[in-house]
């Protein structure tokens, strides 16, 4: 089920670039990790509504009023790769 | 006795008295910083310069009499590394983000930053809070203040190494299955993870947002019960935050437990625990019975699903967290690319842990649409029977007990080969992320070993006030024990 | 030969016009200096967590009022995970599985009557940033102003037959988002994206062929371009045995094709889960009535209203009220000079001409509706005559004039004092003696001859009507010879 293919193509969608090596042992480790949560099936959990919220707020909303400034400089000062106005990465050809 | 090993609300009481001053205990604290450091190692950035400004700054507030309100006014305090401070480096342990400052600042340090606190440093964590020991920090692990041969805990490893080693008074930890509650057990400390929702996770850099919290890392019960109100409240920037009326925690500090009904699931006393740890847990049910609490065993259902359940939502959230961490925006860059995917892919396998890479994966791959329904809608649904579970035993009990982990501190390298076996030393804590409710850890014995046993209390939602009153009153028995190997130190004439 | 049908459904993206973003106070005005308008939360700064603005909500709900659609009383956000430069946060917060309004239709018509196309859901969902490739050099730029601005998508059914069903869907889904003031849908600023859902299959079959999604269509031309390619290229396909390939196609309209974008981009799994940062929305019955009842008078309420209360054809009334821009215009210079024939005359003949020679859109007049009142005002008491008051208006819609100075300027008051005008027409009869004749021996185009030559003289600056007038006087008066 666990194929080392199949980490290499999650690896390639999550952008995460793997060796031989590591795929190998991502493998294994999975392949370990999926028989642990296979034990969830032993749980009978028909009719129970998935929970991600664990409390039950609802509608948390804000008023369209305009409060940020410009803060470009600050914003950016963590930017690797930075030309003038922008941060850039290399040419994307669509 | 070292001014440093005072209780923060202590410590605060004589600032206000002008018995000290702000300046004076920061420079004191930073001393035992560089004297213990290269021990324990529970820094990742000590702010010697900012923190003197600070006590600076604070102490003429002090003394214009703004603060007189605050009760930890002046006291020196550490923040673990994945709490955003601003102009201060925060880099979650990681390579990805060894070099950020952020320009901002977390809603909770705000308020610390307003009730008067003063900020040492950032503390070691295991990498974006993935882990139990601090061994998956990218600078290397911090030392048990107890044996140094052993870890501290984690993930908030490197806070609770700070408070036990007396480097810190206080420090902020966070919490999404355990990682305050584990290692202040292993150090013998306090640490409370609130209600989910009670604190701000703004500028929390996010692990699983559905169950990360902050919470206070003291040497005792008043100290952390303070710090959780100082920092507790809505905040309009975090939509997941609670509007809270019942704040004033410091007014559960009260030594009564008659009457109160303790249930011990009897899952958290099953074989694999240690036996001493079981001992102790023993010892400290004949205590609270002794002060007229009804303690009892129960059956928790559902409790033995909340590790896999856990790990999926924990994974999965994380999976998509951290996807930001791209290498374009800020953070870890690689040194050459040939294009964007390659600077995608090169700088996230260089920037991120083995531990946080497999993590990662883990999350994708029950996100993925083979897998959603099987694994992550199924965790969902676990979840939700788990939190049903709870609530049923909340009708017969007033907060659950049971210990920390289920042993002490293991040593370093110990739970490195196996992620089964590392993932499992969280049982006793992560159902009670599941279902958001208020936990701590405190001190109630010591092993042979020379190392300290931690009980957890459990609370109902919005519990806190139950949980911190039995606390305070097995402490009141129990007692804070400082680590020996401070009573042994060596080094320090030279310093004072 | 056999017959194909092309089967078309679309999916437009429409920005709101919230004033702040959807999860943060940034503003969303459009041409702001690049990374200007946006902050920690809209940039993916690690710690930053989304807090959803109320006015989008409610837009959206408005939106699927006025579209028919249920409103999904409980509903959620999803998170879409993928990498772009574009998306900061490498996810986009959306709806998948509980969108806000689903089942709604919308009525066109089109030359085969009336049709209704069917709506399958509404969800708000955050903008990207936009990506500047530079020509020159080995970058792209990405300004994150618009990242977080809220967007609508609105899917609809596989309904629609043909190029001008589609135009027609767009029109009403622009017109009816116009009235309600929830986008101002400027296809040319973003604010109204389109993508087309295209497939073909033989007509009389029951099941939808390999449908395509074509991206990129940035006017109404080049969806009727690239609608007309797509099927003449899936039709070839299918006559020469070649099965069709889903796939996501880029338009070029300089070059009128469309080209395959990357194939691994179509088998992305958006490993889409429910967002924990944000907490559910309840839409109570209340609340959807509190913003049915704050609809403005949308088009179709207001073509009844122009002919019952300013006596205005049905045909006309439809013309004006087809761009919210205009039927505003419409009604404040009406209100102003009370003249409404004049005034959809005015708006259905040169305003319509002009917008198209200039390829405007309503929203871009610049005039006021004063000045058209003016200037309708001047032609009624005869200041100025209807081609004047043509060139005139010509100048006001350019140039944005006033039409008072204008004329004075320029001198094109016509001349009110008949005893000039009367010399002058003598002068002329006195001039063209032949036409005159002409005229007497019953050739009546040597008075029209007459009155031009008279306008000539006059420079344009007389009435036709009192140069008729008088001509005809004089000339029937046997003095002359």
């Amino acid at each position: 089920m666990i194929t080392k293919e199949m980490i290499r193509r999650m690896a390639n969608s999550i952008k995460l670039a793997v060796t031989e090596e590591e795929e190998q042992k991502l493998a294994e480790d999975l392949k370990i990790f999926i028989n642990y949560i296979d034990t969830m099936d032993k749980l009978d959990t028909s009719g129970v509504e998935p929970m991600t919220h664990v409390h039950n707020i609802e509608n948390v909303l804000r008023e369209d009023v305009v409060t940020n400034q410009n803060n470009r400089e600050a914003l950016f000062r963590n930017a690797p790769m930075r030309q003038d106005q922008f941060i850039i990465v290399p040419k994307i050809i669509e | 006795m070292d001014i440093t090993a005072m209780p923060a609300l202590t410590l605060a009481r004589m600032i206000k008295e002008k018995k000290i001053s702000a300046v004076e205990i920061t420079k004191e604290q930073l001393k035992m910083i560089k004297l213990r450091e290269p021990l324990y190692h529970a820094y990742i950035t000590v702010a010697e310069e900012e923190a003197l400004a600070q006590a600076k700054e604070i102490q003429m507030r002090i003394d214009a009499g703004e603060l007189a309100d605050s009760p930890l006014a002046g006291v020196p305090m550490a923040v673990k590394d994945n709490i955003c401070t601003k102009d201060i480096k925060t880099t979650c342990a990681s390579k990805m983000l060894s070099d950020f400052v952020p320009s901002y600042d977390a809603t909770v340090m705000e308020r610390l930053k307003q009730a008067g606190a003063i900020i040492l440093g950032k503390t070691n964590m295991d990498e974006f809070a993935m882990g139990g020991t601090t061994e998956k920090s990218y600078f290397g692990p911090s030392g048990n203040p107890w044996n140094t041969t052993h870890v501290p805990g984690g993930s908030s490893g490197g806070s609770a190494c700070a408070v036990a080693a007396e480097e810190a008074f206080y420090a902020l930890g966070t919490d999404t299955g355990g990682s305050i509650r584990q290692p202040s057990g292993y150090c013998g400390i306090t640490g409370i993870k609130p209600t989910y929702g009670t604190l701000s996770r703004y500028g929390l850099i996010a692990y699983a947002s559905s169950l990360d919290q902050i919470g206070p890392m003291g040497r005792n019960v008043s100290d952390c019960a303070v710090i959780l109100e100082i920092i507790a409240g809505h905040d309009p920037k975090d939509s997941t935050s609670l509007n809270r009326q019942d704040k004033d925690f410091g007014n559960a500090l009260v030594g009564d437990v008659k009457g109160m009904r303790i249930g011990i699931p009897k899952a958290y006393l099953r074989e694999s625990i240690d036996h001493e740890v079981y001992e102790s847990i023993l010892n400290a049910v004949k205590i609270f019975e002794k002060k007229g609490a009804i303690v009892e065993e129960f059956d928790l259902e559902t409790i033995e699903y909340a590790l896999p359940a856990y790990y999926v939502i924990a994974c999965a959230e994380a999976s998509s967290n951290l996807a930001r961490f791209d290498g374009v925006k800020y953070g870890y860059q690689t040194m050459q690319f040939e294009d964007l995917q390659d600077l995608y892919q090169k700088s996230r396998r260089e920037g991120f842990g083995s531990e946080v890479k497999r993590r990662i994966m883990i999350g994708s791959l029950v996100l993925s649409s083979d897998y959603y329904e099987k694994y992550y809608k199924k965790a969902l649904k676990v979840r939700s029977l788990i939190k049903q579970s709870f609530l049923k035993a909340f009708d017969q009990y007033d907060l659950l007990l049971g210990p920390t982990s289920p042993r002490t501190a293991p040593k370093l390298g110990e739970n490195a080969k196996e992620i089964l076996k590392a993932y499992q030393s969280d049982m006793n804590t992560v159902s009670v992320n599941l279902a958001g409710l208020p936990a701590l850890s405190l001190p109630c014995g010591m092993a042979k070993n020379g190392l300290p046993i931690g009980l957890q209390l459990i609370g109902k939602h919005f519990g806190e006030k139950d949980i911190i009153r039995a606390a305070y009153s097995l402490e009141q028995t129990v007692g804070y024990v400082r680590p020996t190997t401070l009573l042994n130190e060596v080094g320090k004439e030279d310093l004072l | 030969m056999k017959t194909y049908e092309t089967v078309i459904g679309l999916e437009v993206h429409v920005e709101l016009s919230t004033k702040t973003k959807i999860f943060c106070s940034c503003s969303t005005e459009f041409g702001g200096e690049p990374n200007t308008q946006c902050c920690p939360v809209c940039t993916g700064m690690p710690g930053t967590l989304p807090v959803l603005n109320k006015q989008a909500v409610e837009y959206a709900i408005a939106a699927g009022l006025a579209l028919h659609c249920e409103i999904t009383r409980y509903c959620k956000f999803d998170r879409k995970n993928y990498f772009y430069p574009d998306l900061p946060k490498a996810y986009q917060i959306s709806q998948l599985y509980l969108p806000i309004c689903r089942n709604g239709y919308v009525t066109i018509r089109s030359k085969n009557g009336k049709k209704t196309i069917g709506i399958h859901e509404i969800h708000m969902e955050e903008d990207a940033g936009k990506l500047i490739h530079a020509d020159a050099g080995d970058c792209t730029w990405i300004d994150f102003n618009r990242c977080g601005v809220p967007l609508i998508e609105i899917v609809s059914k596989p309904d629609m037959r043909s190029t001008e069903e589609v135009i027609a869907y767009l029109e009403e889904l622009k017109r009816t988002f116009q009235y309600l003031g929830i986008s101002d849908c400027k296809m040319q600023e973003g604010s109204f994206r389109v993508d087309i859902n295209l497939s073909v299959r033989e007509a009389g079959a029951k099941e939808l062929g390999v449908r395509t999604e074509m991206k990129n269509l940035n006017s109404f031309k080049a969806i009727a371009r690239a609608i007309e390619s797509e099927s003449k290229r899936q039709i070839s396909l299918l006559e020469n045995g070649v099965q069709i390939i889903q796939e996501t196609r880029r338009w070029d309209d300089s070059k009128e094709i469309s080209i395959a974008m990357r194939s691994k981009e179509d088998v992305r799994d958006y490993r889409y889960f429910p967002e924990p940062d944000i907490p559910p929305l309840c839409i109570h019955e209340e609340w959807i009535s509190e913003i049915r009842n704050r609809q403005p008078e949308l088009a179709n309420e207001k073509v009844e209203r122009y002919q019952k209360q300013f006596g205005i054809p049905a045909y006309d009334a439809a013309i004006l009220t087809s761009d919210k821009y205009l039927a505003e215009i419409f009604e404040d210079t009406v209100a102003l000079c009370g003249k409404p024939k004049e005034v959809s005359n005015w708006i259905m003949v040169e305003v319509m001409r002009l917008l198209k020679e200039y390829e405007m859109e309503a929203a871009q007049i610049r005039f006021t509706p004063m000045q058209l009142a003016n200037l309708i005002a001047m032609l009624d008491s005869g200041k100025i005559n209807r081609p004047v008051a043509k060139e005139v208006f010509e100048q006001i819609f350019k140039e944005n004039v006033d039409p008072e100075e204008y004329v004075a300027l320029h001198g094109l008051g016509m001349v009110s004092d008949d005893s000039v005008l009367r010399s002058v027409i003598e002068k002329i009869i006195h001039d063209n003696k032949q036409s005159v004749s002409d005229y007497r021996s019953g050739k009546a185009k040597a008075f029209g001859f007459l009155v031009g030559q008279t306008m000539k003289e006059m420079k344009g600056k007389a009435d036709p009507t009192k140069v008729n007038k008088i001509l005809k006087e004089l000339l029937d008066q046997k003095e002359y010879t």
